[in-house]
């Protein structure tokens, strides 16, 4: 058979070691500045919530970062404020040791970060004279409450939802589109592409 | 099956690219167009681009100088293929490992297609590719066209754009482009790059640009018309970008960047009613034939904040041909947020004081259209290694 310049092209052989290279490391997700990159996912999970929060809610910059926690220390305070970390220390103060604090050999996971969570609602927080759970932002109610509300739970004022960062993508939205309106899956439109351009080359050959 | 799919399809489909490197002014490039498709660099290589790719930019075996020697083979779209004139492909495939103290991880950190037609005098292209990042991560996110949310994959598409040239000199584009401010340098993550939000990995943003190329001169503006990709409109930044770049020596650059935006909501730290600025300087310089060094210092400014600024200095150090070594200082004091101060929240390292970083990095273009990286980065939070193994095809 006569050379022609597709012959030219990487064997097929070289194009599955790509691929299967490109399969193991598609398992993996981009890292980021943040200590703990997989919070505002869990914290979505754990509440049901209709977005992952962002970074802010406990750190200072949207990269979140092991240097940048709100720092605000827990002070006696009466009456609503703008939290500022009040919520982060409280849920680091109270935590099992070595999990939520950050000198953990390992990031911690759902379970554990749940577990903090739920203490929150448990233990005697707010240095007030009337103690009760843990209320960050002084705003009447309790961290927890707000968490399940989709509330921020660091914000005393009266508008204060969790889910008030950007959704990224044409057309996107807080809540679920409709199944209808849905952008069609990424993988089933690369696939559709490639199929399109395997009978492409065949046909021009 | 489908992520056994997806990488199949992939290679299959994904052409090559090449990245900008502003250091190519120590081979008297001075301009970005005559090598890429995007008048200030970045991304698409012409066919020229592709052959100087291979002369100067890959360690050569053959023992010859790339002044002796033609581009090889190996240099085309997909190593071997030619394509007619007016089409340009490209492409990256790039994985990644970061050693930090959240411990080790591996990723796919690129997997882009880009792409230009051109008819005559006009022309368009873009880019698409596949992303998939953890839910508080704010890289690629503004790229996306799909909407997943979560730590799905997410088609995404950096650049795409209708455009011509005209007047010899000038090319004017629209559609959602690389911001013309500053050095354009591969490491997306420089405090210079995130802090006045110009990187190339998803900070471009919709608008229309003209851009100018000559010998002596070169600048690009471009008027921002917000980033559709983001919702709701709150969070779309509207208003300029430019640098303009005079040649101060054969290979001795100086510039000066400005931008400015307005938006109902800041993205990052959703204060509301935000005018942001960054103003600058930025250097290219051949030391001489093994030695560049880029520069930029920048003021930033920020309705929400205190005043701030950014900058870094790199030398990069060509011990051979395709061996790289290079040490880049950087500095960011990115201001105050003016409601954090009022709550007398202490000033931190970046945030109210300045904070001082630092990378030591080597580059090895051992292959055609293959490169490897390493970085070790040193900043407040931590050391981190940083590891790269590229292929564009």
């Amino acid at each position: 058979m006569a050379s022609s310049s597709r012959t030219r092209s990487p064997s097929l052989a070289q194009k599955l070691g790509v691929a299967l290279a490109l399969a193991a490391g598609s398992l993996g997700v981009s890292s980021s500045a943040a200590a703990f990159p997989s919070f505002p996912g869990y914290i979505q999970e754990i509440y049901g919530l209709t977005c992952a929060p962002t970074c802010l809610l406990c750190h200072t910059t949207m990269e979140g970062g092991r240097d940048k926690i709100k720092g605000t220390e827990v002070t006696d305070f009466v009456g609503p404020n703008r939290g500022f970390g009040v919520f982060a220390q409280n849920l680091i103060l109270h935590a099992p040791p070595m999990t939520i604090s950050g000198e953990a050999a390992k990031a911690p996971t759902q379970e554990q970060l749940a577990a903090a969570l739920q203490l929150l609602g448990t233990e005697l927080c707010n240095k007030a004279d009337d103690m009760t759970a843990c209320d960050s932002d002084g705003d009447g109610q309790l961290d927890v409450a707000e968490l399940q509300a989709g509330e921020d739970p660091d914000d005393g004022t009266a508008a204060d939802p969790l889910c008030v960062g950007p959704t990224y993508g044409c057309g996107a939205h807080v809540a679920p589109a409709p199944v209808e309106r849905r952008m069609a899956d990424p993988a089933a439109l690369l696939a559709a592409l490639g199929v399109a351009l395997v009978l492409f080359r065949r046909r021009r050959a | 099956m489908l992520s056994l799919l997806l990488p199949l399809i992939v290679v299959l489909f994904v052409p090559a690219r090449a990245e900008a490197y502003s250091w190519m002014i120590r081979h008297a490039y001075t301009g970005c167009p005559v090598c890429h498709a995007d008048p200030s660099g970045g991304e698409t290589l012409t066919p020229y681009g592709r052959a100087q790719s291979d002369l100067l930019l890959r360690m050569r075996y053959d023992g010859k100088k790339a002044e002796e020697a033609e581009p090889s083979k190996a240099s085309g779209f997909l190593w071997f293929a030619d394509l007619p004139p007016p089409v340009m492909l490209g492409g990256s495939l790039r994985g990644a490992t970061i050693v930090n103290d959240a411990g080790f991880r591996a990723f796919p950190m690129q997997m882009d297609l880009y792409g230009q037609l051109r008819f005559g005098s006009f022309f368009f292209g873009g880019s698409v590719g596949a992303a998939r990042v953890a839910a508080g991560v704010v890289h690629s996110r503004p790229a996306q066209l799909t909407a997943n949310q979560g730590e799905q994959f997410n088609l995404i598409s950096r650049n795409f754009y209708l455009g011509m040239d005209f007047a010899e000199k000038f090319t004017a584009r629209v559609g959602r482009l690389n911001l013309p401010f500053g050095v354009r340098v591969a490491e997306h993550t420089l405090w210079a790059r995130e802090a006045t939000r110009t990187d190339r990995e998803s900070d471009q943003q919709w608008g229309a640009a003209l851009a100018y190329n000559s010998e002596d001169v070169r600048g690009e503006i471009m008027g921002i018309a917000g980033n559709y990709q983001i919702n709701p409109d709150e969070f779309r930044e509207r208003g300029y970008s430019f640098y303009i770049e005079l040649m101060v020596a054969s290979r001795a650059a100086l510039g000066v960047s400005s931008l400015y935006t307005l938006a109902g909501r800041d993205r990052l730290t959703l204060e509301t009613n935000v005018a942001r600025g960054a103003h600058g300087l930025f250097t290219r310089i051949a030391i001489a034939d093994p030695l560049a060094l880029l520069g930029e210092v920048d003021l930033l400014t920020d309705s929400t904040k205190s005043l701030g600024y950014t900058g870094f200095l790199q030398g990069d150090y060509e011990f051979i041909q395709g061996l790289h070594g290079l040490l880049t200082l950087e500095m960011l004091d990115g201001g105050q947020l003016k409601s954090a101060e009022l709550e007398n929240v202490p000033k931190s390292s970046g945030q109210g004081k300045p904070g001082f970083g630092g990378w030591l990095s080597a580059q090895w273009f051992f292959l055609p259209h293959m490169d490897m990286r390493v970085d070790g980065i040193l900043r407040p939070e931590g050391f981190t290694l940083f590891t790269q193994l590229h292929a564009f095809l």
